[in-house]
């Protein structure tokens, strides 16, 4: 059985009130998005800025009210939930988010950050083995225990990092929604902190929900990836086959937008135009618009998410014809 | 000779106490016509740099201490603010990494562009000539754009925006700071084609300033890597991004994912990048480079050409694997 199993989820934000404050329109920023996460795993998620894949993170721990669709969470229906059995629920799963100086509060000390978790769900009740948990935790993620004591500001960027992590970590949560964790990093320190997450998954059997736009990283760390465009999943699979044989047009597109050292002048495809707006969705297939293989179809009508080869799904029209006629 | 000479050049930063050396005896040469990129990690001095080329530095913040900058044979701190005006403009152009805040807010974009021929090509100062450049960037309907604000375009606009306004002075040299990082990566795409297609029509050198070993490949001819404020090695793009010689370039290249990698963990550089005023002494890599020595503590590495056209600030360089 899944760990995480996200079905349907959408959340649509008002817009442009009108004079007495009703919206007249809705940011699609999440519609219709259907993922899976098996414990243990990494599930990387990528797309433009603007695609809705934070918010999607965001919904999935609960920060976001969703508008429509579940989302099941060892078993039970976060979506519906709310109060206390909300923050009961929520216990095994965490986030961590991409700013480090704005995701701790600069009046609290490390222990008290680290510590917060730990109180709310009444983990450790005796002062000395708290302090020893959050000594552990902040060895654990590379630290010296002494640091508890210490206030944000007198962390680097990469530390401030490390400490929301073992934040995070504190409640031994089975899930962790990591939202850019390393974009805001020098390069020589994100692989510190790239090498710690996958140490961390290791050892503690882990899953996450790694979000990020660097498509590299998220390919290195992730077993599976998903593809997000404009508030939809475009593709799915193991994040090898998808990478190096990508099946989506705007996968495609995105991949060969990534320039890397060494390789020169490659074959390009260059993508005319910006991302449209989601308080004004394309009609049909929201890519089309930009899409260097788009048929008339596309337009009228939204592709379907489906299997194409087992454990790939793609939501594209002319993926499905050349893949039945081969 | 070069377009460009950057010749041991130190700058202090004089804000409050006592100064702080932000560059120190930083080595540049552009050739005319070449793209030349700067890597290095926030705090390594990219941006210093390229704002001391064209003399951006405010005299109130910073002190040139040493070295000199010569474009074209000129002295650019000998230039009289006449003189300054024509290097700025016509000699380098300059695309900022923010766009948005680059830009000015208040002015429609044509105007902007406009005021740029007015002072650098006053006989070109015509709507048509500012319609063609939007066009050249790859901007559509330009003469609906030019009445626009920097506020009614996407950031990819903007930065679009941002190269006409640089590119139509038809500078020497263009510096662009960053120009893609504020950008997603398809956009990223369409912007560095256009640098790169204007820069073979246009004949210009390009000094590119980047974190992004990625867009170094693509477009440069050769590259320059800083650290902690001086320049730590220095070559024709492919030797350095395939055979790199100092530890600081090797490890730098190897801590980043690669699609298509196949490596279980990456390489990792132990600690962080130093500040200014917290530089260490001797070679400022060595507390976290895995060949330092005893000697790497105190003695200043020298720069020094190690194979033609290759320069390292290092003692024991990488050997080349063959």
């Amino acid at each position: 059985m899944s760990l995480l199993l996200v079905e349907g989820l959408k959340v649509h934000y008002p817009a442009r009130p009108d004079w007495r404050g009703r919206p007249r329109a809705w940011v699609r920023a999440v519609d219709g998005v259907g993922l899976e996460v098996a414990a243990g795993e990494t599930l990387g998620l990528v797309g433009e800025s603007g695609c809705g894949k934070s918010t999607l993170g965001r919904a999935i721990v609960r920060l976001e009210t969703p508008t429509a669709g579940s989302i099941r969470f060892n078993g039970e229906d976060l979506a519906g939930l709310d109060g206390p059995a909300l923050r009961r629920a929520r216990r095994g799963l965490q986030m961590i988010f991409q700013d480090p100086y704005g995701s701790l509060d600069p009046r609290w000390t490390v222990g008290q950050a680290i510590g917060e978790g730990i109180d709310i769900h009444g983990l450790i009740q005796e002062h000395g083995a708290r302090r020893e948990r959050i000594g552990g935790l902040l060895q654990d993620v590379g630290l010296d225990p002494a640091v508890a004591d210490r206030y944000p500001h007198e962390f680097s960027g990469g530390q401030r990092q490390r400490i929301g992590i073992a934040r995070a970590l504190a409640v031994e949560p089975k899930l962790i929604v990591c939202d850019e964790p390393v974009s805001a990093l020098d390069v020589s320190v994100q692989a510190q902190v790239v090498n710690l997450l996958q140490s961390l998954q290791r050892s503690r059997g882990l899953a996450y929900l790694f979000i990020a736009h660097d498509l590299a990283v998220v390919e290195h760390l992730s077993h599976r990836v998903a593809v997000m465009y404009l508030g939809r999943i475009m593709e799915l699979g193991p994040s090898r086959t998808v990478c190096g044989d990508p099946l989506h047009p705007y996968t495609r597109a995105l991949l060969s937008a990534v320039p890397e050292p060494g390789v020169r002048r490659r074959e390009r495809v260059i993508l005319q135009g910006d991302v449209p707006s989601p308080l004004q969705p394309p009609s049909g297939c929201p890519f089309h618009p930009r899409c260097p293989v788009a048929v008339a179809r596309c337009r009228s009508e939204v592709p379907e998410f489906r299997e194409v080869a087992p454990g790939r799904s793609v939501a594209c029209h002319e993926v499905k014809e050349r893949f039945g006629a081969s | 000779m070069s377009l460009l000479e950057v010749d041991q050049l130190s700058v202090d930063l004089v804000a409050q106490g006592a100064p702080v050396r932000v560059l120190d005896r930083v080595e540049l040469a552009i050739d005319a016509g070449q793209v030349h990129a700067l890597v290095g990690e926030s705090g390594s001095g990219k941006s210093l740099t390229a704002l001391s080329v064209a003399r951006l530095l405010p005299d109130t913040l910073t002190r040139r201490v040493a070295g000199t900058v010569r474009f074209d044979g000129e002295d650019v701190y000998g230039l009289d603010p006449a003189g300054l005006r024509r290097l700025r403009g016509r000699g380098v152009g300059y695309v900022f990494q923010e766009p948005s805040t680059a830009l000015n807010p208040v002015m429609r974009i044509g105007t902007q562009i406009r005021e740029m021929l007015q002072l650098h090509r006053p006989k070109e100062a015509t709507d048509a000539v500012v319609w063609r450049w939007l066009e050249r960037v790859g901007i559509p309907s330009p003469d609906i754009r030019a009445r626009q604000y920097p506020h009614e375009l996407s950031g990819g606009m903007q930065q679009r925006v941002m190269l006409a306004l640089a590119l139509s002075a038809q500078p020497r040299l263009l510096i662009a700071d960053e120009p893609t990082t504020a950008l997603d990566v398809t956009i990223q795409a369409q912007v560095l084609d256009l640098i790169q297609s204007l820069q073979r029509e246009l004949g210009m050198a390009v000094l590119l300033i980047t974190h992004n070993f990625g867009l170094v490949g693509e477009i440069a001819d050769r590259v320059s890597v800083m650290y902690a404020g001086q320049v730590v090695e220095r070559g024709p793009v492919s030797a350095v991004l395939n055979a790199p010689r100092h530890p600081y370039t090797a490890a730098l290249l190897g801590s980043v994912p690669r699609l298509g990698d196949v490596r279980e963990s990456l390489v990792v550089i132990p600690g962080t990048v130093p500040s200014p005023g917290h530089w260490p002494g001797g070679c400022r890599f060595h507390p976290r480079c895995s060949r330092a020595t005893p000697g790497c503590a105190t003695d200043q590495p020298a720069w020094r050409e190690i194979a033609p056209e290759s320069w390292v600030r290092c003692p024991y360089p990488v050997e080349v694997q063959s």
